[in-house]
């Protein structure tokens, strides 16, 4: 029904308005369900993310639509096999922010439903935790160690060899 | 609702560690609980049951230096060596992976996706993150990060906990300097934990099965591999106990068996077995019923002692649904074979009796009067020779899709091309170190110094042979070390394997192959020009083909050729369908 030249207005937190396109938006399923209830003439007020958080994901749906896009149009030829590794190297670009705005990114592609955001950006923060001490997990991510000294003695011996590398 | 997610760039996903299991044709047969007995799967009537009873504790196990050596031994021959080996060759084609399987990845843990207590979107925990997606970072680390994120706050210990209660496999590489207490910490918290594989670095006893045995209830899959100098020491009583306490156990992989010194597996449940490095045993029953896949490997040491005929007449009495047999061991006699085609196993489809020297062409007779419906038939090793290939063409035409006779020195280029032309098929064929001659240097002695069996003596040395091969089906063909093949003529769309490993004679301009869909080659220890005559032909078949399509041609009139997009050969019906295609390059290794 919609065509892939209309365009939808999300509003961010901050009041910000951001266009995109309809096929930008079927990336997120929060969208897309919100559309379907109460269609397409009213601006679709995003509160839970801020601006800054909302250009990148606008960046992020509108890169992967074009890319469904292309696949659809030659039967994959335009892409080849070459296509979906290029994406992922791009996806890995793309997601090399500072730790905050990452974060935010995270629980925006949480709260809009946008699974492969949600899969590639947790996957890169648990590959930023891979082969960390706990203190430098907290220190990247800026967490309080609330145990109590005794319990913090109990984990560690524990759980000794983990921090041997061997 | 389970979601295996390979998340993981070590490679090694899910799937191959299952593959066996699942792809073997899992047809279960109704268990018949109420009549017979649980423990050792015989029926109960008139029954008693001596499993649990307890057993005295064995003899010493042999001393350690002998033991150390011959693991060191027995690790060479199957670990890797620069030809194509029979044996991870032979794996793979039991377990019909395609792809490259098994024990790639130490570490990815995986657990099942919907955790019951799934929290809400934004229900915070201390450290300020919502727990949901605390789960899905944390789920997606190896067992190590999984312990470092535990002890970074209370709020991430939770979640840790979660994710290990939750796991229902676990992949662990256990170092060397590892005690049984990391271990067993770990499995302590993996409370649903159905499929467990440890690649063992340091030493492995029944200490570890008895800590699996308490902290595992609900185990389905277990799988001990052993790497570099780790010595299993765990013996046939335990693992029997052990087999024999698990109810839910399905698939037990065990390497490194060398002490196991005698065992008896009751259990039924267990449908695949795989043991390895296998050594003199003076008992191995199997009482299990519903096992359908095994695997025996033998270890090559010349002092080997059990007896293969009992074992194999046992198996075919106590487990009627087998479909898969592999037993490797140089003791595989006719004796063996006849014992085995006495035992009626109505679904037996796979068949794999290799290193035999003393299987012979009445064997491969008994084999196709018993079992015409093989679809996969493995003889390397032995004294097979044209007319058992002829013998196996009359028989299996309609089934047979792998046929594997490496190392068969009786088999010459006429039996190999006979075998192509009858068995429509085929989809994989092994005739590595066949058209060689035994005796010649460039043969890549073992270290084991395991001798072939002696050619018979109407053989004409075999050099200045030539194959022509044109087969419709084949995918996957190995010449490896054929060095008495000079000529070789390949018709075959849909192969996309070839492995002409130290095929030294092979003459560069006697070499065609028609193979549009070949994705390697492999040509180590191949003279440099016959490298370049294979990279050339394998190029020039896709421009071939890319003169099908249109090409663009540029303004100075020359015509950009590249490695192609098959889109336009495409019918219509094909490009309707979102299919990605693949470039397809063709690699030709020389390693």
């Amino acid at each position: 029904m919609a065509s892939s030249s209309k365009t939808i207005t999300v509003v961010s937190s901050d009041g910000d308005e951001f266009e995109m396109t309809m096929k930008a938006a079927e990336q997120s399923k929060l969208i897309t369900h919100m559309l379907d209830e109460f269609g397409v003439s009213d601006k679709v007020p995003l509160y839970n993310v801020n601006s800054e958080t909302m250009a990148k994901v606008m960046e992020y749906c509108k890169k992967h639509a074009d890319h469904e896009a292309a696949k659809e149009e030659d039967g994959g030829a335009a892409i080849g096999a070459g296509g979906e590794e290029e994406l992922k190297k791009w996806d890995d670009e793309f997601l090399k922010v500072e730790n905050g705005l990452l974060f935010n990114i995270i629980l925006a592609a949480n709260y809009l439903e946008i699974k492969s955001l949600l899969d590639s950006s947790c996957q890169a923060v648990a590959d930023m935790i891979k082969g960390k001490t706990p203190e430098q997990i907290r220190e990247i991510f800026n967490i309080k160690n609330d145990f109590t000294p005794e319990e913090e003695a109990k984990l560690r011996s524990e759980n000794e060899w983990a921090f041997q590398e061997d | 609702m389970q979601q295996h997610q390979p998340n993981f760039a070590t490679a090694g996903s899910v799937a191959p560690a299952g593959a066996s299991g699942t792809s073997s044709d899992h047809k279960r047969g109704k268990k018949r609980g109420s009549y017979n007995c649980g423990r050792c799967g015989l029926p109960k009537k008139g029954h008693n049951c001596h499993v649990n009873s307890p057993i005295p504790p064995s003899a010493a196990t042999p001393i350690d230096s002998s033991v150390s050596t011959f693991s060191a031994v027995s690790e060479s021959p199957t670990r890797q060596p620069p030809l194509r080996q029979p044996y991870s060759y032979l794996r793979r084609a039991l377990s019909f992976d395609d792809a490259e399987n098994q024990t790639g990845g130490f570490d990815p843990l995986e657990p099942d996706h919907l955790d019951a207590g799934y929290p809400d979107s934004f229900n915070v925990d201390s450290c300020g993150w919502p727990v949901n997606i605390l789960w899905d970072v944390l789920r997606r680390l190896p067992p190590t990060g999984l312990l470092s994120a535990a002890n970074v706050c209370k709020g991430w210990n939770d979640t840790a906990r979660r994710v290990w209660r939750a796991a229902e496999e676990l992949r662990l590489r256990v170092p060397v300097k590892a005690q049984l207490g990391f271990v067993a910490s770990i499995l302590q918290k993996c409370t649903s934990l159905a499929r467990l594989s440890l690649r063992m670095e340091s030493n492995v006893d029944s200490t570890m099965l008895a800590c699996i045995a308490f902290s595992c209830p609900n185990l389905e899959f277990m799988e001990i591999s052993t790497s570099n100098a780790a010595i299993n020491r765990i013996n046939g009583e335990e693992l029997g106990r052990f087999v024999a306490d698990k109810q839910s156990l399905k698939i037990l992989k065990v390497e490194g068996c060398s002490n196991l010194g005698g065992f008896v597996l009751c259990s039924s449940s267990l449908t695949t077995v795989w043991l390895s490095d296998l050594f003199s045993l003076s008992k191995m029953v199997f009482n299990c019923p519903q096992l359908r896949e095994i695997s025996l490997e033998f270890s090559r040491k010349e002092t080997d002692s059990t007896d293969l005929t009992t074992v194999v007449d046992g198996l075919g009495r106590s487990c009627p649904k087998l479909q898969n047999i592999h037993i490797a061991s140089a003791r595989l006699s006719h004796a063996a074979v006849l014992a085995l085609t006495a035992a009626q196993l109505r679904g037996l489809r796979m068949l794999s009796l290799v290193l035999g020297s003393e299987i012979t062409d009445a064997s491969v007779a008994a084999i196709t009067s018993n079992y015409p419906d093989l679809e996969l038939l493995d003889l390397s090793g032995s004294s097979v020779s044209d007319s058992g290939i002829g013998m196996i063409c009359n028989v299996f035409p309609e089934t047979l899709s792998r046929l594997l006779l490496a190392l068969c020195p009786n088999v010459t280029s006429s039996g190999i091309q006979f075998a192509t032309a009858q068995l429509p098929h085929l989809e994989l064929m092994d005739c590595g170190m066949t058209i060689c001659d035994p005796n010649c240097e460039n043969r890549m002695a073992d270290k084991n110094n395991r001798e072939l069996p002696k050619a018979s003596s109407i053989k004409l040395p075999l050099v200045n042979q030539k194959l022509i091969i044109k087969h419709s089906r084949l995918k996957k063909l190995s010449l490896w070390g054929c060095a008495g093949l000079d000529a070789l003529y390949l018709n075959c769309p849909q192969l996309d394997d070839l492995n002409l490993n130290s095929c030294t004679n092979l003459h560069p301009d006697r070499l065609l192959l028609q193979c549009p869909s070949l994705v390697n080659v492999h040509a180590s220890g191949c003279r440099d020009i016959l490298v370049g005559a294979i990279q050339s032909q394998v190029c020039n078949a896709f421009t071939a083909m890319e003169s099908l399509s249109p090409s663009k041609r540029l303004p100075d009139g020359s015509k950009r050729i590249q490695v192609p997009y098959f889109h336009s050969s495409e019918s219509p019906d094909e490009t309707k369908k979102r299919r990605r295609i693949e470039r397809r390059l063709c690699n030709v290794i020389v390693d």
